[in-house]
């Protein structure tokens, strides 16, 4: 399809669709004014804001992850339903008071409904006072990882806190306990450890002068260790802390006590021994969870600011929440008993010390994040509002909430609850490059802070304000990682093997999901419920899965092609009782093979497991191996796996044979194994030293270990069934080399190839040596939005699958492969081949060969007709040779005349249409025009034929002519008084290079020209000047007739010192459009030295130091980075399609390129307007993703020699 | 003056119709025509002529929204002159010249399955747009349809310009994965 086609069904695009994009044009649209202020506010903190390097920071992101995890009241029973109509009934009756309501619930005995009654009066009463002092009231506020206020913003790094503004950032103190901050009224509290003891300091933000307002003295050993001391939050005017030392160090403090400091007086107060880290509070009270956090019930308690009160509310909540003052707690009175899975929603008045209301529940409610939350009956979730009222909540809705208010969600959007209505309103698109972490929000002093982790696992913080419209952003975070901090990152990222599930797979019109414990077909064939996991094993023909069903495991394949499940294994769901709750372990199936199916099976998340073998013709069980990892290596008659030793890592290996006859351990530190081509692989940590290695290669077939081999130290691990290192980011080649990987690419092993992944590209790489030479180019249509590093590769059948964290994954290869857009071949050659590698040299050009014989300027067509100019109303008939032609340096075009016996060089203003005549010779002489650079036209005079020539150069202002050499064949570039020029020096190329220096003006033009000569033998030059003109250097390709090598020679005219000499790959190397070319491996010498494969069809053009790629009728600035070209701006040239690319010549005048075609028909491109034609664009789609295929054969981080080197570290120069 | 009364204005054959039109959407109508031709005296030509085909069409034609309707007639107009003027300065023959000028007689040449297949495709892209967020839609049709530069876009939408083309980027290949499913070739 033509795009102009495209483009035509574009114009009938609706109406009201165009009526709402028109709106947004036109500035009503309210997300304009929002994203505006939000850009500009992110702009004006990210200027001045801090660039934090610190491992300190490690800390702070630890303690947020931590708090995170401890806030989050995982639920960890079967989900129940709540009970809809009770809900319903709760609503209605809250309107009439409560007491109906209360009073219909079967649940509820007697006695409690009479306290209901007393309850619903004071509510009344309670309600109309909280009105008055709503204003007022205080409610707890966690510490902050960052505070932000008008002028600073304050966070933490290397143990210091620092105050950043906009010009200058500060150090306010060291020795900092964490990260955790506290804000309130303009102060900024934060503890610090010194010698004797802990500290607490106030900060005064305005003028960012500290005080101490608390001390702790500590012994020695407890002082140095910042672990137990904890800022954890305000409330009013009592800073909430927790202190606690695991040496009990501080006998009279207790162990992980819990104080209030009275900001007044300095008083301290121990307010409880038992709580965690959960709080609420309200006014006086201080509410908070027990310390069993990691469980999903635990003991609530309340407590008195002052510490003269202290109670327990339950010992059996999932969390509470505090709106308006009131207390709003999940009781679980009978959970403790295994049996019953109901409770009780408490309004509890803290003032009067009594519950207000109770509400039955049935199900299970946690809380998250400030929210009840809980799973229906069709497994879609919930929200439980503190009145009792039940909101549906979006599936993509999983990951954070603040107070029922704000919620973002897998899609980076975050949505307002409208309560009244029970409907989500969007709120804004948040632009973030987060990666799966997920997000935490807090609220502090009206502003709202979302912290979260970006792809690079730098730490971010937003900061909104709360406004009526919702939020509006004030400020951006970024902490940057350390070298150490990436080391870690990559260590995290090695352990991430394993653990992404296949959840979602799509491939050739087929599509499989699991979404809520149902695995569906396409997007709504249900083909399967209570699927424990959520994930499958995929193979060619089936989908095999785990379910609990009638308290039974079971193991299911699904045939693709008749639909039918088929049960292949079942077994009873051992019950146990857990955290008073009543569960079934699990299956979980770890592969399936033509002969047996293996399976996990354990509780919960089976860190606790056995790993049996099913024989699928007998159903005979075996026990093969406990606490296995999931990943199971499959071999030819053996099976091994990783098996956990207790919480230390590496793991151990075993191998098992899979009738469960034999368990052989083979290395007790393991740190990742796959199967290669013929052998099992291990890397064993010698007696768990994880920095000795060995790289083991083991024949399981005949039980022996065929190689060893020491590695060097690192972080090693099994990597998409590769060997990487993750601090210094390399593998291991089959050759037992270690090879540094190219930042940003990531290796992966499918079938028996190696590859190495870019996210978006896959090389095709074999090492030898150290060395990595790359093959095909892949592009995959992989997860979006994702980092290299967050995908993994795995083999499932005959599928090889590409998996995002989230568990969905692409389709890579089928029988035929249908995913790899093409069979990957290398570039170069075409159908013409050796042909077009002739017609590649053939190009070698010179400047001005394509002579301008029409000229496109914006919408201004000139074009020679005859000995006639013709223009836009202009007609120019004093020509004198039918081949005459046009140059032009974008305000003048030059042309050669005959006028009473002379022949003229003259030149016409394109804007204001005027002529003028700047040279003239005798017309026995033929003048030809050269070239146009800068203030100098240069012209050839010369016999007919001008193989007699003398080069000039003439001012295009005064037309001042200099004489610079004779018999020159071309003129390369010419910039500040220097010419570079090619001189004839026979039939052959390469030819000598010289430098012409232009003295003033004036002298007489014989002696004008100071001339030195350069090279002797040189294919191609071209010549710069810096800025400021101080500079002015000469690149030339230079030819060694000993060796046939060429290199790329960098010289200072100015100073007519070589600076710098590099070989170059051989090839046909020559100057094409500014750049250094090969054309016989289509490759081009990049602005930084790199020699970097092109495209096939592209064309390189360099105008000063940006480098650009010419296709079809779009010019592509391009640098290179990270192994491969990154495509910027696009230039529609509007030239004629009809050539091929290497056919244009492109030059660059200032902000402008005069792009030409062989006809000589040339465009002048405006990069200013950036004019792209839209339809161009469409049809080139995107170049990152449609660009024709290429290899790299060299990348700069791995083959030193293309960089450039200095005379000093070449002896022979 | 309300849409309604401009369009009843034109019902009327009230010349006033214009003047309002011009009034009220003039700059809107210029800019999508700029957007174009990228020239000024060509994008007044191509207005003008986009006020006389809203003349001749209104009445029969009452749209329910005059705004989309008259941008749709300038897009039109300001890409047909394009081609027209495109023709010209390329081939500069007089047969290329004479081909543009006949198009204007003839009806395209499109056979009723080319016709059919187009109001396909018009259909498929309406409702992959109408899938889209409501702020994803209006860029792609400020980028598609007003063919406004991507820096204006991210003026509009106060977002970056890089968000903008990467936005773009995926809903090209969002479209083009509908319509390769729906069985048309792109």
């Amino acid at each position: 399809m033509k795009p102009e086609k495209l483009m035509d069904a574009f114009g009938k695009i609706d109406d009201d669709m165009i009526e709402s994009a028109q709106e947004m044009r036109s500035g009503n649209s309210g997300i304009r004014k929002k994203n505006q202020k939000a850009a500009a506010m992110r702009k004006k903190w990210r200027n001045g804001l801090l660039t934090m390097t610190a491992a300190g920071l490690i800390l702070g992101f630890c303690f947020l992850v931590a708090d995170l995890n401890q806030r989050e009241i995982v639920s960890n029973t079967n989900p129940a339903e709540v009970s809809e109509e009770s809900s319903e009934s709760r609503t209605e009756s809250m309107e009439e008071g409560g007491t109906e309501a209360l009073s219909t619930e079967g649940s509820l005995d007697a006695k409690e409904a009479d306290r209901s009654e007393e309850v619903t009066e004071a509510t009344t009463a309670s309600v109309e006072e909280t009105g008055e002092e709503s204003a007022e009231r205080t409610e707890f506020v966690s510490a902050l990882e960052t505070a932000v206020t008008d002028r600073y913003v304050f966070a933490v790094k290397d143990k210091a806190l620092y105050a950043e503004s906009r010009e200058t950032g500060t150090v306010i103190a060291e020795n900092l306990i964490s990260s955790a901050l506290v804000m309130k009224d303009g102060l900024v509290y934060y503890a610090a450890v010194s010698g004797d003891g802990y500290r607490i300091h106030e900060l005064n933000t305005e003028n960012l002068q500290s005080k101490e307002r608390y001390f702790v003295p500590g012994a020695e050993s407890g002082a140095e260790s910042s672990e137990p001391f904890c800022l954890e939050g305000v409330q009013g005017n009592y800073l909430i802390c927790r202190i606690g030392s695991s040496s009990n160090s501080h006998p009279s403090l207790g162990y992980n006590r819990l104080y209030s400091i009275d900001l007044e007086d300095g008083a301290i107060a121990a307010l409880s021994e038992s709580v965690g880290s959960y709080f609420v509070g309200s006014d006086e009270w201080l509410v908070g969870a027990g310390d069993s956090l990691s469980v999903s019930v635990a003991p609530l308690s309340a407590m008195k600011l002052d510490g003269s009160d202290s109670r327990e509310l339950t010992n059996c909540t999932a969390g509470a929440v505090i709106e308006d003052g009131t207390l709003y707690y999940m009781d679980y009175p009978e959970y403790m008993d295994g049996n019953t899975k109901s409770g009780y929603l408490i309004c509890y008045d803290l003032e009067r010390q009594r519950e207000q209301t109770r509400i039955p529940i049935s199900g299970y409610w946690y809380l998250r994040n400030g929210c009840f939350m809980s799973s229906g009956p069709d497994q879609t979730m919930r929200l439980l509002l503190p009145d009792g009222t039940v909101c549906s909540y979006p599936e993509n809705f999983r990951f954070v909430r603040l107070k029922n208010r704000y919620f973002a969600t897998t899609d980076r959007m975050i949505y307002q609850l409208d309560v009244q209505n029970e409907t989500y309103a969007e709120l804004m698109q948040l632009d973030i490059n987060a990666s799966a972490n997920p997000y935490t929000f807090e609220l502090c002093e009206g502003k709202v802070y979302m912290y979260y982790t970006d792809s690079e696992l730098v730490s971010q913080t937003l900061v909104w304000e709360e406004s009526e419209f919702g939020l509006d952003e004030v400020g951006q975070v970024e902490i940057e990682q350390t070298q150490e901090e990436k080391q870690i990152r990559n260590r995290k990222l090695a352990q991430l093997r394993g653990t992404y599930d296949l959840s979602s797979v799509e491939w050739d019109g087929l599509k499989f999901s699991v979404e809520n414990g149902c695995l569906y077909r396409g997007d709504s064939e249900y083909i399967s419920g209570n699927m424990e996991f959520e994930h499958f094993i995929l193979d060619s023909d089936s989908v095999f899965y785990c379910v609990l069903r009638e308290n039974a495991n079971q193991i299911i394949r699904y045939d693709i092609k008749s639909g039918e499940n088929e049960v292949l294994y079942s077994q009873p769901a051992e019950a146990y009782v857990q955290y008073g709750i009543t569960n079934y372990e699990r299956m979980d199936l770890a592969d399936v093979t033509d002969s047996y199916l293996y399976f996990r099976c354990g509780r919960q998340e089976l860190d606790a497991n056995t790993l049996y073998s099913v024989n699928r013709e007998t159903g005979t069980v075996h026990l093969l191996g406990e606490n296995v990892q999931r990943n199971l290596l499959i071999g030819d008659g053996y099976v091994a796996a990783l098996e956990n030793r207790d919480d230390t890592c590496p793991a151990a290996i075993y191998l098992y044979s899979s009738d469960g006859s034999s368990r052989n351990m083979l290395a007790e530190y393991c740190a990742g194994a796959y199967i290669g081509d013929s052998s099992l692989e291990y890397l064993e940590c010698k007696n768990g030293n994880p920095n000795e290695v060995y790289h083991v290669r083991y024949d399981a077939g005949n039980g022996v270990e065929v190689s060893r081999t020491l590695l060097s130290e690192g972080c090693w691990s099994e990597w998409n069934r590769c060997f990487y290192e993750a601090d210094y980011h390399r593998m291991l080649a089959e050759d037992g080399s270690e090879v540094d990987l190219p930042d940003g690419l990531y290796p992966v092993r499918i079938g028996r190839k190696l590859y190495l992944y870019s996210g978006d590209v896959l090389y095709e790489i074999t090492c030898d040596n150290g060395e990595i030479t790359y093959g095909s180019m892949y592009e995959m249509d992989g997860p979006e939005n994702l980092e290299p590093w967050q995908l993994l590769f795995r083999e499932q059948g005959e599928l090889a699958l590409i998996t995002g964290p989230g568990g969905e994954a692409k389709v890579l290869s089928w029988d035929q492969p249908t995913f790899f857009p093409e069979e990957g071949t290398p570039a170069v050659m075409n159908q013409s081949g050796q042909g077009k590698m002739e017609e590649k040299r053939s190009l070698e050009r010179l400047p001005g060969e394509y002579a301008i014989t029409s000229l496109q300027n914006g919408s201004d067509y000139y074009y020679m007709d005859g000995k006639q100019l013709e223009g836009p109303g202009v007609t120019i008939s004093d020509c004198i040779y039918e081949d005459s032609h046009l140059l032009s340096d974008g305000v003048y075009l030059y042309y050669t005349a005959n006028w009473n016996q002379e022949n003229l060089v003259r030149c016409y203003n394109l804007e204001q249409g005027t002529v003028r005549t700047l040279y003239g010779v005798d017309e026995n002489y033929r003048l030809e025009l050269v070239t146009v650079c800068g203030d100098s036209l240069y012209i050839r005079c010369g016999t007919s034929d001008l193989s007699k020539n003398r080069l000039y150069a003439v001012s295009v202002k005064d037309g001042t002519a200099f004489l610079l050499a004779e018999d020159v064949q071309n003129v390369v570039s010419a910039v500040e008084g220097y010419a570079a020029v090619l001189k004839q020096t026979g039939e052959v190329r390469p030819t000598q290079l010289l430098v012409c220096g232009r003295k003033v003006k004036g002298v007489d033009l014989a002696d004008s020209s100071e001339i030195w000569p350069i090279s002797e033998s040189c294919s191609g030059a071209r010549m710069t000047a810096d800025e400021t003109g101080e500079t002015v250097r000469l690149e030339y390709l230079e030819h060694d007739s000993r060796d046939g090598m060429v290199d790329l020679v960098i010289y200072d005219v100015k100073e007519k010192t070589e600076m710098a000499r590099t070989e170059l790959p051989n090839g046909e190397w020559l100057e094409w459009n500014g750049c250094f070319y090969d054309a016989k491996a289509h490759c081009a010498v990049f602005p930084d030295g790199s020699v970097v494969n092109l495209p096939e069809g592209c064309y390189p053009v360099r105008i000063e130091d940006t480098m650009y790629l010419y296709l079809g009728t779009s010019l592509y600035e391009v640098v290179y980075e990270n192994g491969k070209i990154v495509y910027g701006e696009i230039y529609s040239t509007g030239a004629v399609p009809e050539a091929d690319a290497c056919q244009y010549l492109v030059r660059g005048i200032g902000n402008q390129i005069l792009v030409t075609a062989p006809g000589g028909e040339t465009v002048m491109v405006d990069l200013e307007v950036n004019r792209c034609i839209p339809w161009f664009q469409l049809e080139l789609d995107s170049p990152v993703s449609r660009r024709p295929k290429c290899f790299i054969r060299e990348t700069p981080q791995l083959k030193g020699q293309n960089r450039l080197t200095t005379p000093q570290n070449k002896g022979s120069i | 003056m309300k849409d309604s009364s401009i369009i009843n204005l034109f019902w009327k054959r009230d010349e006033t119709a214009i003047r309002e039109t011009e009034r009220k959407y003039g700059h809107y109508l210029l800019k999508i025509a700029y957007n174009v031709l990228a020239n000024h005296e060509d994008s007044e030509e191509s207005v003008n002529d986009t006020y006389l085909k809203t003349w001749d069409s209104l009445p029969p034609h009452r749209p329910e929204i005059l705004s989309a309707y008259l941008g749709k007639i300038a897009r039109e107009t300001a890409i047909d002159k394009l081609r027209k003027r495109s023709a010209r300065k390329r081939g500069g023959s007089e047969y290329m010249l004479s081909l543009s000028e006949l198009e204007d007689c003839v009806s395209g040449g499109e056979s009723p399955e080319q016709e059919a297949e187009f109001r396909e495709l018009v259909r498929l892209i309406n409702r992959y747009l109408r899938k889209l967020p409501k702020e994803n839609r209006d860029v792609f049709i400020c980028r598609y349809y007003f063919m406004d530069e991507t820096r204006e876009i991210a003026a509009y939408t106060g977002c970056s310009e890089t968000k903008i083309r990467s936005m773009l980027y995926r809903m090209r290949q969002g479209l083009r994965n509908n319509l390769e499913k729906e069985g048309i070739r792109v």
